[in-house]
């Protein structure tokens, strides 16, 4: 079973833990860049650009290590295990 | 931002050091290109949910299935939709070869202290894995972006392939 968390629950983690991050939608993805780091891969949700699908955790882990974003304060947001 | 000590260790599940090589061909805005990729990172890591795939080089993706064979086969899914997201935004071959190299270069440094404690578990034969062939893990990475011609396509074009190898 997979593990999720809401996509508007990681935009706001970002909003806090990454202020001045920027998204945007590609054809199959969502790509968030923060500091000259892009994660390309965090999903757009199962049927397309749904208002606020749910998110594997594991694409969330990924993006917080690759943004080097703080995940003590990721955790605040977001429950990660 | 965040230090490397700020990220809690994956920590009791195996992690897997592996080297990932890529091949695929792509149609682009007004040209036909191949992408080689060798020796590319990843960690693969049993969490809780799936058996996760971490790039590091490529830095900016991961992908999962509910085995290894299956997040393989996604992990290679979801490297080429990158690839044609990148194709989709270069106008021109220079344009997408600077994209795919700045793809994957961009490290993600926060599981490479993982992927070289596993290597060193793997020298000393603690993690094994089945028919995967080991690999030293100083081989050098190396990416290849060529124009291909519509004459060189053929029908093994159509499926691009990605292998992996255990890094020790």
């Amino acid at each position: 079973m997979a593990h999720l968390v809401a996509l508007n629950a990681v935009w706001e983690m970002l909003e806090q833990c990454a202020p001045g991050f920027t998204r945007r939608a590609s054809q199959h993805y969502w790509i968030v860049s923060y500091q000259g780091r892009s994660y390309r891969t965090l999903p757009l949700g199962a049927h397309g650009r749904r208002q606020n699908p749910d998110i594997e955790t594991g694409h969330v882990r990924a993006l917080i290590r690759h943004l080097q974003i703080s995940r003590t304060c990721a955790e605040q947001y977001l429950d990660l295990t | 931002m965040s230090s490397s000590t700020d990220q809690t260790p994956a920590a009791l599940s195996t992690i897997y050091p592996f080297f990932v090589t890529y091949r695929g061909t792509f149609f682009a805005n007004g040209y036909i290109v191949e992408v080689q990729a060798m020796n590319g990172r990843t960690v693969g890591i049993q969490e809780a949910d799936a058996f996760w795939l971490y790039g590091i080089n490529p830095g900016g993706m991961a992908a999962q299935g509910p085995d290894l064979v299956r997040a393989q086969r996604a992990f290679s899914e979801t490297l080429t939709n990158v690839l044609i997201d990148l194709a989709a935004t270069a106008d021109t071959f220079d344009a997408f070869k600077t994209a795919v190299g700045e793809f994957f270069d961009e490290t993600n440094t926060g599981y490479e202290a993982e992927w070289h404690e596993a290597t060193q578990r793997v020298q000393r034969g603690d993690i094994q894995l089945e028919n995967m062939p080991v690999m030293p893990a100083n081989s050098p990475r190396s990416l290849q972006v060529s124009l291909k011609r519509l004459t060189d396509v053929t029908a093994q074009d159509n499926h691009p392939n990605l292998h992996s190898l255990l890094a020790a």
